[in-house]
């Protein structure tokens, strides 16, 4: 099988052009296929606020270039996946329409970071051996007891950085290092609503019961995502995030309910 | 409202559209048919728009009891289809009538079903679409994401006219009749590519997969060679389509229309959209295997197959459409014509247009039904139709009938006249030899009852003011064809028994095809519907009936039934002729 070149390198005159001569950081953009109608940008591998801002500010802009080429398109951490209708374009040039925009906005992107710190939210949780059926090997392989596990998780102001997964689903980071634990290896089949979880550095509370493979730690009352609710969710991307302990009975008073924890383990 | 009522909701069957777009930034995922090609088909053989809901039946066992006439096409997995019990096609437009009950039986070769209906089904969207997607609550009947559940009415309105009669179509895959041995699913390499060794990516390529129990509408986990990428876990990213990504055990899950939109495992690639067609396709145990293309293959392929499915002509089933079309003809049964079209065998409109078409030479189209000293709108303006169809596929008309009409006619069309009171017999045989016809039609014309008179539909004798075209008829060598309405005209002597039950004096003349409509305009239209897909002309497409109505009108016309000079044909409105116009011409296709 031949070694076809797959990965697109940014034309080199952008670092210049974009900022008259003065040497750049972080201004590559590494341009992948994902599928037979999508391209997957790469900013950076690494979470940051700065990283946020300017996927924020280039999937406008991409948006914008690619007008009625666009099907959808999806930004995360450190990419934006570019779906595109490949009945009317195709990867060279939606590739090449990525570079043109992805270095007029890096200087945008700039001017706006850490502009807009996104509204304060806080999401009750029950934190329980109960509600969090994996709160006792994590602080196991934490080497810390369940309730420092508890108070570590409710220590840190957590930012939105991607909304995906499932409707509703808020990617928050980062998480203390300390309490940060691998994905499962065999993800669950079920995992109920409400539940809120760990995986790696990201925390996050699932929105609808779904198949997942994060670690939980308990269940939170607030509805993640309502279509018919106004807004459809409490957090958008770019928001920053608190957690607070409650009460079982508290919980429940909120609307929250342990009926669907079936057969977790 | 109106609707299919779901009797049985079978395994698992949810309404689809193409799919849920634009709406990735919230969490939403795509939705849609997993077997996106049997979901377009089956709505290209209802014409229906290619992002119209369906039905997707995973499985089987949907039983639908119809409220409404419409029509209906299933494509998908290989199964048994039946209307009231009585066997039909699948990958073919059926009809059905209110009260008639749709049962699908369990998939025999594939596993899911689409069943769209003419004109869609009318449910409202959510985000931009009623894709049913069960695990985000989004979609379906109510918006709630549930599935198709028994009582359920899944609201459709009524269809009379199905456009195309496609014959079952050729699109119908081959692995959907075949079960086929192992499947293989084309990959185009990409996201972390890199964090796969080549000797892993060999062992990936070069081995066989099972499809495990644990496969649904958000993917297929895949059971064959662990492929181990050098990293466990990445920052979430979006997923794509057919996105191949590896979990920490090895194992590939194939994600699909239902997937995360963002997702932290390691990702080979992605699989083919087409493939992924012939994966929704398959239940555990099957075998698939992987194969390695480029973005420009992949591309190609695409294209093709697009094309492919654009390209594909309605076949029109031409006896089927007959059918339709005498059928559509005589439904209002002012005079009886419904009764009595028992008599006729089926496609007679068929091969009538066949006659027509295989007529090298003249063509002699007699018209004019005498009132009050003038004549009818009905007969000269099919006349004019039928000339001007004959006229298009290289035949020459010639239109005959008394005068005043003829006069009139005479400035536009070629006419020959023939007299009241002349010896009909002799009149009708110096036509014949001066125009050698290849076809006679008659077209609202008296016919001689048997005891050699003419009659109105009233029972008043009117032979004083009627020439003979019933010797065209039965001095001629070539076929004929006669078209009435209403028992009195030339032709119906082909059913005389039949119309015993009708209170008229019935013409005795016969012929060689007879049609029959409730406007005898009306079948020269039928006529003109099937020619036009015989020749693939779309030769209704300029008929302007009030303008043919008015040129009779400003020579005297009447109508028929009230006998004013009026722009109506048997007192009926222009307009509802030239509608039952535009009806035929999609009925044919056009």
């Amino acid at each position: 099988m031949g070694t076809m070149q797959r990965v697109w390198r940014p034309y080199k005159k952008f670092a210049s052009y974009c900022n008259d001569g003065r040497p750049v950081i972080n201004q590559a953009i590494t341009i992948s296929v994902a599928g037979e109608n999508a391209l997957i940008v790469y900013f950076s591998d690494k979470v940051d606020t700065q990283v946020a801002a300017r996927i924020k500010t280039c999937s406008s802009a991409i948006r914008l270039a690619l007008g009625l080429h666009l099907i959808d398109l999806i930004p995360s951490y450190g990419s934006i996946l570019v779906i595109y209708d490949s009945l009317l374009t195709d990867h060279f040039a939606v590739s090449k329409a990525i570079h043109t925009v992805a270095g007029a906005s890096s200087i945008q992107a700039s001017a706006l970071s850490a502009s807009h710190d996104g509204k304060l939210i806080t999401l009750p949780v029950y934190y329980s051996l109960e509600s969090g059926p994996d709160l006792k090997s994590l602080a196991e392989n934490a080497g810390l007891s369940i309730d420092q596990v508890i108070e570590i998780h409710q220590a840190i102001e957590y930012r939105v950085y991607a909304i995906g997964f499932a409707p509703g689903f808020a990617y928050l980071g980062e998480v203390d290092e300390r309490i940060a634990a691998p994905r499962l290896a065999t993800p669950r089949l079920k995992v109920p609503r409400g539940a809120v979880a760990i995986a790696d550095r990201q925390t996050a509370v699932y929105p609808a019961e779904s198949p997942g493979g994060w670690n939980l730690v308990g269940l939170c009352p607030t509805p993640m995502f309502d279509a018919k609710a106004d807004p459809i969710m409490p957090v958008s991307t770019g928001d920053r995030v608190v957690f607070k302990a409650i009460g079982k009975q508290e919980f429940i008073d909120l609307g929250g309910t342990l009926d669907t924890l079936g057969d977790l383990k | 409202m109106s609707g299919l009522r779901v009797v049985q909701s079978g395994v698992h069957s949810l309404i689809q559209d193409e799919g849920r777009f634009g709406s990735h930034h919230i969490g939403l995922t795509v939705g849609g048919p997993l077997d996106r090609h049997s979901f377009r088909w089956a709505n290209k053989l209802c014409s229906n728009p290619i992002n119209t809901p369906v039905i997707e039946v995973t499985i089987g066992g949907l039983v639908l009891e119809s409220t409404v006439d419409t029509y209906f096409a299933v494509t998908g997995a290989l199964v048994d289809l039946s209307i009231n019990k009585v066997p039909v096609d699948c990958w073919a437009v059926n009809r059905i009538k209110s009260g008639d009950r749709i049962e699908l039986g369990y998939a025999k070769i594939g596993i899911r079903c689409y069943l769209a209906v003419a004109g869609g089904f009318d449910i409202e969207t959510t985000f931009g679409s009623c894709s049913t997607v069960t695990r985000e609550s989004v979609g379906g009947l109510a918006g709630d994401g549930s599935p198709l559940s028994n009582g359920d009415l899944i609201p459709c309105g009524e269809t009379l006219v199905h456009p195309p009669f496609f014959s079952p179509v050729q699109a119908q895959p081959h692995h959907l009749t075949t079960a086929p041995e192992s499947t293989r699913l084309r990959v185009l390499l990409g996201y972390q590519q890199d964090c796969f060794t080549e000797q892993q990516k060999k062992q990936f390529f070069h081995g066989q997969y099972r499809i495990s129990e644990r496969n649904d509408r958000m993917g297929f986990r895949l059971l064959g060679p662990e492929i181990k990428p050098s990293i466990g876990g990445i920052l979430s990213e979006g997923i794509c389509q057919g996105a191949i990504q590896v979990p920490p055990d090895g194992q590939p899950i194939v994600l699909l229309n239902d997937r995360q939109t963002i997702g932290g495992y390691p990702k080979i690639g992605s699989v083919l959209s087409l493939d992924l067609d012939k994966l929704a396709q398959l239940g555990p145990e099957s075998i698939v295997y992987f194969e390695e293309i480029s973005i420009e293959q992949a591309h190609n392929l695409r294209h093709l197959a697009e094309i492919k499915f654009q390209y594909s002509e309605a076949s029109i089933d031409l006896p089927s459409l007959s059918t339709e079309i005498e059928a559509l003809l005589v439904a209002s049964n002012p005079r009886g014509m419904k009764t009595v079209s028992s008599a006729i065998d089926s496609g007679s409109y068929l091969r009538a247009a066949q006659l027509i078409n295989q007529a090298h030479g003249t063509i002699l189209i007699g018209t004019g039904f005498p009132v009050n000293g003038s004549f009818e709108t009905d007969g000269p303006v099919g006349a004019i139709a039928l000339y001007r169809a004959i006229e298009a596929i290289g035949g020459a008309p010639v239109l005959v009938c008394e005068a005043p009409l003829c006069t009139l006619l005479s400035t536009d069309f070629n006419t020959h006249e023939i007299k009241i009171g002349e010896d009909g017999g002799k009149q009708a045989q110096e036509a014949i030899s001066e125009h050698q016809p290849a076809l006679i039609i008659s077209i609202e014309r008296p016919g001689q009852s048997s005891d050699g008179r003419y009659y109105n539909m009233r029972g008043i004798d009117i032979s004083e003011h009627c020439a003979d075209y019933d010797s065209f008829i039965s001095l001629s060598v070539c076929p004929t064809i006669a078209i009435g309405d209403g028992g009195n005209e030339i032709g119906m002597g082909n059913i005389a028994e039949a119309l015993e039950q009708l209170d008229i004096r019935a013409a005795s003349t016969g012929c060689d095809e007879l049609l029959l409509a409730d406007i005898s305009n009306w079948a020269a239209h039928g006529l003109v519907a099937l020619l036009s897909v015989i020749s693939n002309q779309d030769m209704l497409a300029d008929w302007d009936n009030k303008a043919v109505l008015q040129m009779l009108s400003e020579g005297g016309s009447v109508d028929g039934v009230t006998g004013e000079n009026t722009l109506t044909e048997d007192g009926v409105h222009s307009d509802v002729s030239q509608k039952l116009v535009g009806t035929l011409r999609k009925l044919s296709g056009f």
